[in-house]
């Protein structure tokens, strides 16, 4: 059955979006919390990557090479590896190393992500919504 | 769990571990000239000590950790002292033992939880922005 929303790999991507900043502002949360933990160590992944990633299982999905049929959608995302990514000199004397300014900018940074995802989603939704009343005139 | 809810969670831990040490903080300060506890002897400053609190497994395997107080610990640091012949407490050469209480660490105590509290406050507020963004998906017309 063709589905209009998830056959749709405009929305497809931006689910992905938004699911990979909902999991980094998670890491995020657990960094601001534990800001006065001793030997806490910031986490994070590397968004680009871990998008990538998305990207091509999608490019697979939606648009097989010639030859080999198209790949069934993989459900979920896949979990992106989890680094470290303050330089261990900048760590406080209690072997912390969470920057608060760093975490504050990338909270700003991974919500406007989720919101840029999510407009761009309901811009497609408008779209199919539009081409459905044109059809119906 | 929903990862929104996952995230409010850890903010929720990390605001109350931060109250937790405002709380320690304003007795502190109240009681920096106590000379008397139920203890026995002048008021020990106390100080929270955070730990790591892992709050289950998020749904793509993104563990959830959030913070909590391990102990509340009394300063061992010496009693201040004061000669002071007229004060009830005062032992027989004079001298009164005054809390640990140092007033300006406190302030900077009191000034970090209160950045940490406000860090974890605004996770709160963008996780809301969030969940009105996702919301407004179904607003298509």
């Amino acid at each position: 059955m063709f589905d209009l929303v998830s056959q749709n790999p405009m929305i497809a991507l931006a689910d992905k979006g938004m699911s990979l900043a909902t999991q980094r502002i998670a890491l995020i949360a657990s960094n601001l919390a534990n800001i006065d933990t001793p030997g806490y160590r910031t986490k994070d992944f590397d968004f680009a990557a871990a998008f990538q990633t998305e990207m091509e299982k999608l490019d697979r999905q939606f648009s097989p090479t010639p030859g080999s049929p198209a790949s069934p959608a993989e459900p979920g995302i896949t979990p992106p590896a989890i680094i470290h990514p303050v330089d261990i000199t900048s760590e406080r004397n209690d072997g912390n190393d969470v920057h608060l300014d760093r975490e504050n900018m990338l909270l700003t940074q991974t919500q406007s992500v989720f919101t840029l995802s999510s407009n761009l989603a309901q811009g497609e939704l408008r779209l199919v919504l539009g081409a459905i009343r044109d059809a119906a005139k | 769990m929903s990862t929104f809810d996952a995230i409010n969670t850890i903010a929720a831990s990390g605001l109350a571990a931060q109250r937790l040490r405002a709380q320690l903080v304003a007795s502190n300060i109240a009681n920096a000239e106590t000379t008397r506890t139920p203890q026995g002897g002048p008021f020990r400053r106390k100080d929270a000590v955070f730990s790591v609190e892992t709050l289950g497994m998020g749904p793509n395997g993104v563990p959830i950790t959030g913070v909590k107080v391990a102990e509340i610990r009394a300063s061992q640091d010496p009693f201040l002292t004061k000669f002071d012949p007229g004060h009830p407490d005062a032992d027989a050469s004079g001298i009164v033992q005054y809390p640990n209480v140092n007033p300006v660490e406190e302030m900077v105590n009191l000034t970090e939880a209160s950045r940490g509290f406000d860090a974890n406050a605004s996770v709160v507020r963008a996780v809301r922005t969030m969940t009105l963004s996702a919301q407004d998906l179904l607003r298509v017309t």
